[in-house]
């Protein structure tokens, strides 16, 4: 494998991980604090892609806006997805399998509602117009200030979410939640005040993920569909439960998709239109050979592994 | 203080107890006997409101309790220690006694925390620690913590002795002393009731979903017909 | 009382709504025109366009046959594709199943074309599609028919020649992995190496991608590899395509040669991007497409377009208005049964002039007509223009 093809590979390996890795995260602390596999966050990931879209052609170009407008609307999709219909399908005390159909039903509608929205506006492939630079050259690595956004970005939030968990209250009991539900309502956690701060938080990361998306590619309402197979491995590997395993996953995800697959093509001419197949046998094989992921192995305080 | 009366319980279709009445008194350690099967778990889950009642009456203080939610009657100053899954045993020892602290007004905490660390001292020398990791004694004590700490007036305990050494069984029923001489009501679901009815006041035995015994502690080990009858040799 | 009066007043106006249709339609004959189309995915505004053309042709023939007292009425029923094989078969069967249609005009691409292929096949069914244009729907006898835009054979062969033209001694092709662009990908290398040209290096990209970061660093590493003389050809679909270029306006070796590229990559928001635009213009980009040709036609459907939908038509819109107007054409002179429709399309698309070029089938069903725009993107990247056309019949180049 030629030295820049490499070079290029590790550099989207870290870009795109890190926006697998804070989509992962939400998935992870769905399925961790409200026993659920969401897949409706694909959805809250377009959303998000929408709201900096919308509000980037309103002439808003500061990343920063832009990423706060998405993070808004990725949190109210979220909360409104949980108030609307988790929390009353849990009240009535349905099936795991019902509450992951459920998750299928709202990102469909999700999802059409973007298609409604990207039609009546003609909001299809659009991108988020913060221009594409070059910030650093050394000969074939080249960071552009997407990466700059992106990678530090993510970076910071995924520290946010982990000092959250570990050292202020709500996150304490958020974990407590995640560990023993039972106990936590018996000793007074408020736990349907979590629950709403966790779907906030879970949303609103998507949002921003979905803005920093958005930027790297063209915002229309599949996007967060057509990544979750990746972002979904990603938090498998981390055994849906651990962070640090999620964040691992996250990178080890792209690393595959992106460097392990250009290798095989340029060693063995595998074709690149496999690439969607490298999620989807990451998961079969962790589920298989190892079912808990990396979460053993990086078990942490910080961990929600019960 | 607790009143039941003509209490029929169960789980789904099933009723376990029948008819069932009994008071517990303010301020009492009692313990709840019995063989397995006998309806000692589903007495407290009925309690708790963890299951289903079938018809009956449970009264604190007058206030009665059947309809409302876990989550009402344990605010009402009601603590219940299950059997297993009791703890947080992802979080730490100390995270664990943070959370118990929940129902406590802010300036109470410091002060409630240290008592718990006087009546359980090793669980300050775990405080780091992850719950999960500790031995079964700790375990135990960090779950009735737990319950303490949310300065309840009655605790119920689901055989807090279970798969514990004899020694260590001891350990934990002295603290539950304790816990009573600082003012707290306290039902204990017991199997082993010889060891444990050195420390509470008071017994009651269930069979078959009835009372077949109520009496002061003494009175219950001396009567030699009730423990082996009903409650085997220990 | 008077909110009685109201009540029954409202009740009779609904019955009257609801039964003087019925009266009215009572010795009319309606014929259903399916329309099968993506109006999701990538190539939603294409479908969506697509069925704008489509409704001016059906609200025009069906003012024509009302002034001449025809009771015949073409009403369509559309369904979404969702631009998979899968989908287009769904799309089909709902539309037959529900409507009972005969004649159905769509699918948009290659791939969705001969998802829906067994179902018509089966049922006597007939498609018109507009835009397919892979070489794998190229069957004989099949009921397929498309009708205005040819097969890939013949544009394949202009962008080898002007790859060639070029200087480009090597090529390096990324392609949709689909009937399409695995078409293209085998009829340009054919035509390409016949005509003395070099190695092509091909990368296939899954048709749901959206972020083709790996494939463009490939590509780059591809071109890097061939040298300066290298050229570089893609063949993608919307939404993939803005997603390379946003990828690939910061690689060094993809923007220091030459493109060739499919339609997708003309799309307005190409444009609307400064840096895609730029990145295009750099590029010299080029492709050969739609008709540049003009028939008396031409402005009449574009005034049409544009008073009834206060827009302009987009890209291969005018292809689907042609494809529905073969399809009522004939379904006005065979009847609305398909088998008749099938034995009798290729007559009537031989007899129709088309809004940029006239149809004329061969043995598969297919345009034999081979009238192609060549467009280049402006200096400026501000929009595109006709640099010439080409002539797939007698495979000639007339650049303006």
């Amino acid at each position: 494998m030629p030295p820049a093809l490499l070079t290029t590979s590790l550099v989207n390996t870290l870009q795109i991980g890190s926006l697998y890795a804070l989509m992962a995260l939400g998935i992870t602390l769905t399925f961790s604090v409200m026993k659920l596999p969401n897949f409706a966050h694909a959805e809250f990931v377009s959303a998000g892609a929408y709201a900096a879209l919308i509000i980037s052609l309103a002439g808003v170009l500061n990343p920063l806006l832009i990423m706060a407008a998405a993070f808004v609307i990725g949190a109210l999709a979220a909360l409104l997805s949980h108030l609307l219909v988790f929390k009353p399908l849990e009240q009535r005390q349905v099936s795991f399998y019902t509450l992951i159909l459920a998750s299928f039903a709202i990102g469909l509608i999700l999802r059409y509602l973007l298609f409604l929205l990207a039609d009546s506006f003609n909001l299809f492939d659009l991108r988020i117009a913060i221009p594409l630079r070059i910030l650093f050259r050394q000969d074939s690595l080249i960071l552009s200030n997407l990466f700059a956004w992106a990678v530090p970005t993510s970076l910071l939030l995924v520290f946010l979410l982990t000092l959250l968990l570990n050292r202020s209250p709500l996150g304490r009991e958020m974990r407590a939640l995640a560990n023993n539900p039972s106990l936590a309502r018996v000793i007074g956690i408020p736990v349907e005040r979590v629950k709403n701060a966790t779907w906030l938080i879970v949303g609103g990361l998507a949002g921003v993920a979905g803005a920093l998306w958005g930027m790297q590619t063209a915002v229309n309402p599949l996007m967060g569909w057509a990544a979750i197979i990746s972002v979904f491995a990603a938090a498998i590997l981390g055994g849906l439960s651990s962070f640090s395993g999620t964040i691992l996953g996250a990178y080890v995800v792209a690393f595959s998709e992106n460097t392990i697959m250009l290798f095989l093509n340029y060693s063995f001419s595998l074709d690149l239109a496999y690439k969607p197949a490298i999620p989807f046998i990451i998961i079969i094989a962790v589920l298989l050979i190892r079912p808990q992921g990396f979460s053993a192995l990086l078990r942490r305080g910080g961990d929600l592994k019960r | 203080m607790i009143t039941v009366q003509n209490l029929t319980a169960g789980y789904g279709k099933l009723e376990i107890l029948q008819d069932l009445s009994l008071s517990f008194a303010h301020g009492q350690f009692s313990a709840v006997l019995g063989p397995n099967g006998s309806g000692k778990s589903t007495l407290m889950k009925a309690i708790m409101g963890l299951n289903t009642v079938f018809g009956g009456a449970i009264a604190l203080n007058g206030r009665e309790l059947i309809g409302s939610a876990t989550e009402a009657i344990s605010a009402l100053g009601i603590a219940y220690v299950p059997q297993r899954e009791n703890i947080f045993d992802e979080l730490t020892v100390r995270e664990n006694l943070q959370l118990g602290m929940r129902r406590r007004p802010r300036e109470q905490r410091a002060s409630a925390l240290q008592e718990t660390l006087e009546i359980f001292p090793i669980l300050g020398r775990r405080g780091s620690q992850r719950a999960g990791l500790l031995s079964g004694g700790e375990h135990q004590m960090l779950a009735i913590a737990i319950a303490w700490l949310g300065a309840p007036t009655l605790m119920l305990l689901d055989e807090p002795s279970a798969g514990l050494a004899p020694a260590v069984a001891t350990d934990v029923f002295r603290s539950l002393q304790d816990l009573r001489g600082r003012g707290i009501t306290l039902i204990v679901v017991e199997q082993n009731a010889r060891r444990i009815l050195r420390y509470c006041d008071y017994a009651f035995v269930l069979r078959e979903g009835r009372l077949a015994f109520e009496g002061s502690a003494e009175a219950c080990l001396q009567d030699e017909e009730t423990i082996k009858g009903y409650l085997g040799v220990h | 009382m008077f909110r009685k009066m109201l009540l029954l007043g409202l009740v009779l106006t609904l019955a009257a709504a609801l039964v003087m249709p019925a009266l009215a339609q009572d010795d009319m004959e309606t014929y259903m025109l399916g329309v099968a189309l993506p109006f999701t995915g990538s190539f939603g505004t294409f479908g969506q366009d697509f069925e704008r053309g489509i409704d001016l042709a059906v609200a025009q023939m069906n003012a024509e046959l009302a002034a001449a007292g025809s009771a015949i009425r073409f009403e369509t029923v559309s369904a979404d594709t969702e631009q998979t094989p899968e989908g287009a078969s769904r799309a089909v069967q709902t539309i037959v199943q529900t409507t009972g249609a005969q004649v159905i005009v769509g699918p948009l691409t290659t791939a969705e074309v001969l998802g829906a292929k067994q179902f018509v096949d089966e049922n006597g069914i007939v498609i018109v599609a507009m835009a397919s244009s892979g070489p794998a729907a190229s069957i004989p006898g099949d009921n397929i028919f498309r009708v205005i835009y040819p097969p890939d054979t013949f544009s394949s062969k202009a962008f080898a020649t002007i790859a060639l033209e070029r200087g480009h001694a090597n090529m390096v092709l990324l392609h949709v992995d689909d009937a399409f662009g695995n078409g293209m990908k085998e009829q340009f290398i054919t035509n390409y190496q016949a005509q003395g040209g070099g190695e092509v290096a091909t990368f296939a990209y899954a048709p749901q991608s959206t972020e083709l970061s790996t494939e463009a660093a490939a590509v780059s590493a591809a071109l890097a590899g061939f040298g300066d003389s290298a050229g570089f050809f893609c063949v993608c679909f919307p939404g993939a395509a803005e997603a390379f270029v946003q990828v690939a306006q910061i690689d060094p070796i993809l923007t220091s040669v030459q493109w060739l590229g499919n339609e997708a990559m003309t799309s307005d928001e190409m444009l609307e991007d400064p840096g895609h635009a730029m990145t295009l213009a750099n590029a010299d980009f080029v492709t050969v497409s739609q008709s540049a040709d003009t028939t008396p036609l031409t402005p009449i459907f574009e005034h049409d377009f544009v008073a009834m939908f206060d827009k302009d038509p987009g890209i291969f819109t005018n292809y689907a208005f042609d494809a529905a107007n073969i399809a009522m054409l004939t379904m006005l002179a065979a009847g609305n049964d398909g088998a008749a429709v099938k034995s009798m399309l290729p007559f009537i698309a031989n007899h129709y002039i088309g809004t940029a070029v006239q149809a004329f089938l061969d043995e598969n069903g297919d345009q034999a007509i081979a009238s192609y725009g060549i467009r280049q993107v402006l200096e400026d990247g501000s929009g595109f223009e006709v640099i010439g056309t080409y002539d797939g019949n007698n495979d000639t180049i007339t650049y303006k």
